[in-house]
């Protein structure tokens, strides 16, 4: 490390903080907000959430203002003549940090709705959120093993308390500890993993692995188990086999709002931090050393991880009657659709490679949030709990909602004319365009789809076919309405103007 | 935006706004608005204007119409990046042809709707008939300003679908819904093969290097590809049997559309829909759309001798002029022997469709054009003008008609006129059509000397002028000549006074006991004019169903007169109903000029719609035309015989213009004897004789009476003979399915289900075949993963570590 | 005793790992899991400072994530203690195989 002034240090403190400014609201904001709660007194959740709401628009308005991105390191240290730092500002960053703030943003008229979230103190749950927000941030940008950990637990640690947010309840209890347990099992995993990948490459930064792995000649199995225990860590936050058991339960359990926001930006993050490590290991997923007899597949694994998501997903679930599990199960089948996306990816190959995966993170999370949202409103409507039986009738006696609900569940599996179908064909196209094309991948990901076709329909027959006890029309609250509708349209914009947005997600690279 | 372009864009528009409004009426208010007619009226009259406008400024105004045609079009889909792009433009031309059919269309279309206010006047679904018109007009106006066989072919379907809508319109008749039902099917099967041709023309065009990311299916790319072929480059080479096959399927949508033989079967069961209907769909547009469609096509069914003018060595064109020409043949000869007036006028349109079909095939793309044109106006008035007959006789069945000439005036006047025209005497437009069609048949039998098989198309042609002046002279003279069927029974129904009620219905024909003959089974049958005592005995006979009281019997004749009041007098038609009879009478005489060689006008058509010219103005104006292309189609200026030859025309062209100098005066003396014998023998047969059964006592000519009665047997054959094979077809294929096919899924199934318990993980269960099965299974395979899910976290993270120790193990095993 | 080198601290912080994995996954009182819990992240941190020590004596990140680490466990265990009490008071039992309502 080249030594640097005091004077140089905090110039380039000053510099780097412009990029800063999101992680900035967001922690002043988690401070006024868990404040809020004690100062104030008879606090409905408005104004907190008001504040929330503007802290994350302020951040998401930092995060886009500036707009070409630094793709430089920030808050760094000269090494080498390059500067190294923890977190890294480019365009890949940008978007996962845009994403995120974005889902919290939906995330928060999803807990205005929420009926069991209402008149009490909310202030712990907005500082929660935005914690967990702004976890999955420094995950985007991380480029350093610490930054990774640090991320991640960040994150995952307020997702441990916004699932056992709402005390008394016994599923919410019973969900955040099984959420705790696992998710630091699979954390300490992850850990022991960095500590031997820290020994095997000398470094913790991410250039340093890339390196230190091409240099040398180590053990493979060992590379191979440190790598395997990392991928624990990041398969954990992406939901995929063989990290998702915790996901059913904790969808159940948390509060749907939660639950919305962690299905989609929990993953995102994930991802994010998954790819960024993958890239580092240049040149090449298969990496070989000491002349050619050891090597480490990387993406052996991830096909395995990517294929039985999908079909462990999809086959868990097919015979759900609650709703909320089977939207569990149906996002770690999206899991194995995503890592779809990130099988193609070759460090050596175009930037525009990640492309179709951006554009399905973008119809995920609409498509998604918007199933979640619609249940959120049933919820709260009635109190009762999110089975496939309370949905019976709803497309006739609330239109917009059955029609929305139904574009959605259309977009999960991947019918035209909804974003989900061009994403996913995005998704098929890239596999099958590869230098070496995964046909059969392919083949097995059309088969999943239409297995997963059984269990979004039963709820669109539910919907629309099945009888109710009574057929009076269900109004549900503006708020729920406009977001329902607010979600909706960018489900088919996506399909329709798709070409915009192909090439907007094509602009967010690794820098 | 070019004037042509805008102008055609809102002639197709105008019909299509009528339509809109008065459906958003009738969503809006629940009911179709009262001002239905006059909107569409207004729309179509309009449209008319601005057609006619077009055709003049553009057409007329110079002596070859539109030198270069205007074309515009709008991307519309596009995708595939390098790999395979597709590339759909929505695209209009505008030519000389596209002016002409708009103006046929639009023409004919006012003049319905004009007609239809009166006839359909009374009716209960009136409002909704007009708005059927306006979309009907508004698909066919498309289909013919397509620039882009895609999108002609979806408006062919909208053509189709209304169609469907209009002969059904009489919902109350299960006949109707028949036919409609048969028309849209027989439609389907034609339909299903132009699809497929147009399939293979797009993977074809589309694959190959020239044409990436253009818009293939589009006139210009597909002409170009033929132009190529003329010089041995582009995509069809090598593909020559699909060449031959696209031009066969194509020519097969028009076998259904324009009802050649065999799918003609839906045209005479289409005449249970209203008249004005069957008038301008079913004589003057719709059915000519097949036509309009295989002359765009044209240099795709020449394939490559098109360049080199060698138009008569092609299997498509072969296969159309024969087709064509036995459909004519076919059709003259059961329009012999009908009956029905409506129907007798339906089986000419057929024939005389044979005729356009094969002219085209013969290689007069003119010549078929001409005719349609032609065709249209004084098919439209002969359709019109039976209106006006049923409408005062209450009766299609000619049977019940007779002795209107002096009753209807106008009526016979243009019913007259256009049958000349149909027969083709001179000075009617019909004979300058005729002959260039039969001139045209006559010189393809010249240059293929000594082969009968190409002869055939002539010498069925040549049969059918004859038959055609026959039986539409018999339908003229059986209808307006003799004595009416109506006097017998006018004396009978209104001299109730001076007569016992019993013996009012002594009609000289037909016994009290009342015998078939003076009952259609349409309209108002004189039955219900009888004296209320008669009315006892023969009220059960009263088709229409009315209370005595509605009809005052005992009013004078004039008296009663109102919409419908008055029977048993046939009288002339309304002027709405009387003007388009007129319109369309001065077109059948004049529509090309004073129609005779030579004299002014007769020869503007040809000179603008000239064979050669239509293609070569499409490439002048392409974007897709390079140089190059442009030049591939410069022997193609003159192809037109009767202009003198060009010098760079090549061999064949010299002598196709030869041969048909040498027709031509064959012909032209052929068909004055046709006409003239026709007319001869059918006013022998006809004036005098008063009765349909005019064959009587001639045993074989009798049993010929009965085939061509029973038209050929050909529906019999389609009904009883090839839909219940068809359906034993279906029982096959059924029981194949059902025993050899889920026999082996079954036995696939079994499989895997032992492989399934060996892995424990799936059951298969084969008990209603494979889908169940298949179902099941993953049902199954659902339950099993959700038995690990137990609910405690322990087993959670047990179960993870399995997991990941297998998936590591996996990669590091297979990964070396 | 020979020279303590780097692969004893290794195997060490292997054995604690592993031992830590199973008493994650045999008690089964909730609290018994969490000091697995930390078992497993002691043995990271063990790893971290042994490399750092032996492998690049020079620079420090080995053991300041290792400082990390500590501080996260110490989180960690607040967070999930904090959780299992709530556990308590909803359903009255700190075993892990008692809760177990929302399975298949």
């Amino acid at each position: 490390m080249d030594s640097q002034s005091f004077t140089q240090a905090v110039a380039m403190i000053k510099r780097d903080f412009g990029a800063f400014i999101p992680e900035t609201v967001l922690s002043i904001a988690i401070c006024l907000l868990l404040l809020h709660d004690v100062l104030v007194k008879g606090a409905t959740g408005r104004a907190a959430a008001a504040l929330a709401l503007v802290a994350t628009v302020i951040a998401g308005i930092a995060v886009v203002h500036d707009v070409a991105p630094r793709n430089e390191e920030l808050f760094g240290w000269m090494q080498d003549g390059r500067k190294l730092g923890m977190i890294r500002d480019d365009a890949f960053a940008r978007f996962f940090k845009g994403f995120t703030l974005l889902g919290t943003l939906i995330a928060i008229p999803m807990t205005l709705s929420h009926k069991a979230l209402q008149g009490r103190k909310m202030g712990e749950w907005y500082a929660l959120l935005l914690g967990a927000a702004l976890g999955m941030l420094v995950m985007a940008s991380a480029t350093h093993l610490l930054m990774f950990f640090m991320g991640v637990e960040f994150a995952s640690m307020a997702s441990y308390l916004l699932t056992s947010y709402i005390k008394r309840d016994m599923k919410g209890s019973e969900a955040g500890m099984k959420y705790a347990i696992y998710g630091s099992v699979a954390s300490a995993a992850m850990i022991f993993g960095m500590s031997l990948l820290y020994g095997l490459c000398g470094g913790l930064h991410i250039t340093d692995l890339a390196h230190a792995l091409s240099a040398t000649s180590t053990s493979s199995t060992a590379l191979l188990v440190a790598g395997a225990l990392v991928f624990a860590g990041f398969a954990y936050k992406m939901a995929a086999f063989p990290m998702h058991f915790w996901c059913p339960d904790v969808y159940e359990g948390a509060p749907t709002p939660f639950a919305a926001f962690l299905s989609v930006t929990s993953k995102a993050a994930g991802f994010a931090v998954f790819i960024r490590f993958l890239m580092a290991f240049a040149p090449g997923f298969k990496i070989e050393f000491g002349g050619g007899n050891a090597s480490l597949d990387w993406r052996g694994l991830i096909t395995i991880a990517c294929v039985a998501s999908m079909t462990l997903g999809n086959l868990g679930a097919l015979l759900q009657d609650n709703v909320k599990r089977m939207l569990a199960y149906s996002s770690i089948a999206h899991a194995g659709y995503l890592l779809m996306g990130v099988v193609v990816l070759a460090p050596g190959a175009a930037p525009e490679q990640i492309r179709p995966l951006l554009f399905y993170f973008l119809a995920y999370m609409f498509m998604n949030l918007g199933a979640f949202y619609v249940v959120t409103a049933l919820e709260s409507r009635e109190g009762v709990p999110s089975t496939i039986r309370s949905f019976a009738g709803i497309g006739r006696r609330s239109p917009v909602f059955g029609i929305c609900m139904t574009l959605f569940l259309f977009s999960l599996i991947g019918i035209p004319p909804t974003a989900g179908f061009t994403g996913k064909w995005m998704l098929l196209n890239a596999l099958i365009r590869q230098p070496q094309p995964m046909i059969w991948l392919a083949v097995v990901a059309g088969l999943n789809t239409a297995i997963s076709a059984y269990y979004y329909f039963r709820l669109v027959r539910a919907m629309w076919l099945d009888k109710s006890s009574d057929d009076s029309p269900v109004v549900f609250a503006r708020l729920a309405t406009l977001m329902v509708v607010a979600l909706a349209i960018p489900t088919i914009w996506m399909f329709i103007d798709s070409d915009r947005v192909i090439a907007f997600a094509g602009h967010f690279v690794l820098g | 935006m070019e004037r042509p372009i805008f102008l055609a864009l809102l002639i197709v528009a105008l019909p299509l706004g009528a339509f809109a409004i008065e459906i958003l009426h009738a969503l809006i208010f629940r009911r179709m608005a009262k001002w239905n007619d006059k909107l569409s009226m207004a729309a179509m009259f309009t449209a008319l204007g601005c057609a006619l406008y077009l055709l003049f400024t553009e057409v007329l105004a110079h002596p070859h119409g539109i030198e270069k045609a205007y074309m515009g079009s709008v991307p519309w889909i596009s995708f595939g990046g390098d790999m395979n792009p597709v590339r759909i433009d929505l695209s209009i031309l505008v030519d000389n042809m596209t002016c002409v059919m708009l103006v046929v269309v639009t023409l004919v279309s006012s003049l319905v709707h004009l007609y239809s206010s009166s006839y359909m006047h009374g009716e209960e679904r009136y409002s909704r008939f007009f708005s059927y018109l306006s979309l009907f007009t508004f698909s066919m106006l498309g289909l013919c300003i397509a620039n882009n066989i895609l999108i002609l072919f979806i408006f062919w379907e909208l053509v189709g679908l209304c169609s469907y809508f209009l002969i059904g319109f009489y919902i109350e008749k299960k006949s109707a819904g028949d036919a409609s039902k048969k028309a849209f099917i027989t439609n389907r099967v034609g339909d299903a093969l132009f699809m497929t041709a147009i399939m293979i023309v797009f993977s074809v065009l589309s694959q190959s290097k020239g044409y990436a990311g253009k818009d293939v299916l589009s006139f210009p790319e597909i002409y170009r590809s033929i132009g190529e072929l003329g010089s041995n480059a582009g995509p069809w080479v090598g593909n020559h049997d699909l060449l031959v096959i696209a031009g066969i399927f194509f020519f097969m949508g028009c076998v259904t559309k324009s009802a050649q033989f065999p799918l003609h079967i839906w045209l005479p069961d289409a005449m249970e829909g209203p008249t004005p209907v069957s008038a301008l769909i079913h004589a003057a547009t719709m059915v000519a759309a097949g036509v309009y469609m295989i002359v765009r096509m044209f240099p795709l069914l020449v394939g490559e001798g098109y360049i080199s003018g060698d138009w008569f060595h092609s299997t498509p064109l072969e296969v159309i002029a024969i087709v064509g020409g036995f459909t004519s043949i076919f059709a003259g000869t059961i329009a012999l022997v009908q009956n029905d007036l409506k129907k007798g006028l339906a089986y000419s349109t057929c024939s005389q469709l044979g005729y356009m079909a094969m002219a085209v095939g013969v290689g007069s793309t003119t010549g078929g054009m001409f005719h349609l044109f032609t065709h249209a106006f004084f098919k439209a008035c002969l359709f019109l003008g039976a209106g006006s007959v049923i409408h005062a006789v209450h009766s299609q069945m000619m049977g019940d008609m007779g002795g209107l000439r002096k009753k209807m005036p106008i009526t016979y006047w243009t019913f007259l006129i256009s049958t000349l025209a149909i027969a083709g005497t001179p000075l009617f437009s019909g004979f300058m059509s005729k002959e260039m069609v039969l001139t045209s048949a006559l010189a393809y039998g010249h240059m293929h000397e000594g082969s009968l098989f190409h002869s055939l198309p002539f010498y069925f042609a040549a049969i059918t002028a004859v038959l055609t002046t026959f039986y539409m002279f018999r339908l003229v003279f059986l209808t307006f000549f003799g004595k009416g069927a109506w006097e017998d029974k006018k004396h009978g129904a209104h001299d109730d006074h001076a007569h016992a009620p019993v013996a009012v219905y002594a009609a000289p024909v037909s016994s009290p006991g009342h015998g078939a003959a003076a009952h259609g089974a349409h309209g108002h049958a004189p039955a219900a004019h009888s004296t209320a005592a008669a009315h006892d005995t023969h009220a059960a006979h009263d088709p229409h169903g009315g209370t005595p009281a509605a009809h005052d019997p005992h009013a004078a004749p004039v008296a009663a007169h109102g919409d419908h009041g008055h029977h048993g007098e046939p009288h002339e038609s309304p002027w709405q109903m009387a003007l388009p009879l007129v319109v369309l009478a001065v077109l059948a005489l004049f529509s090309s000029g004073i129609a005779f060689p030579g004299l002014p006008g007769s020869h503007w058509f040809e000179h603008r719609l000239n064979d050669g010219v239509l293609v070569k103005d499409l490439m002048t104006e392409s974007s897709a035309a390079t140089e190059q292309t442009r030049q591939l189609f410069e022997p193609m200026v003159v192809h037109q015989p009767g202009e003198p030859l060009a010098a760079n025309a090549s061999e064949i062209v010299a002598e196709y213009h030869e041969a048909w100098s040498h027709a031509h005066h064959t012909v032209f003396l052929f068909s004055l004897c046709a006409v003239a014998f026709g007319i001869t023998a059918a006013a022998w047969f006809f004036i005098r004789k008063r009765g349909v059964d005019y064959v009587t006592g001639v045993a074989p000519l009798r049993g010929l009476r009965t085939v061509l009665s029973n038209l050929w047997y050909v529906d019999a054959f389609f009904i009883k003979g090839f839909v219940p094979l068809e359906m034993k077809f279906n029982n096959l294929c059924a029981w194949f399915d059902r025993t050899v096919v889920d026999g082996i899924v079954n036995l696939v199934a079994w499989i895997a289900n032992k492989i399934g318990v060996l892995a424990g993980l799936v059951d298969f269960y084969g008990v209603d075949g494979a889908v169940r099965g298949t179902g099941d299974a993953v049902l199954e395979g659902g339950s099993l993963v959700r038995k690990l899910v137990s609910g405690k976290v322990q087993d959670y993270v047990k179960w993870t570590v399995v997991g990941f120790v297998v998936a590591v193990a996996a990669v590091a095993w297979f990964g070396h | 005793m020979g020279h303590i080198g780097l692969s004893h601290y290794l195997v060490v912080a292997a054995i604690m790992f592993a031992l830590g994995v199973a008493v994650v996954l045999t008690r089964r009182n909730a609290i018994a899991v969490l000091c697995g819990l930390e078992l497993m992240l002691n043995a990271a941190a063990l790893n971290f400072v042994a490399f750092n020590r032996f492998g690049s004596p020079n620079r420090l990140d080995g053991q300041i994530f290792t400082v990390f680490i500590m501080t996260l466990a110490a989180a960690e265990a607040a967070t999930i203690l904090a959780i299992v009490l709530n556990v308590y008071h909803t359903l009255n039992t700190v075993r892990v195989d008692e809760v177990d309502s929302m399975k298949e």
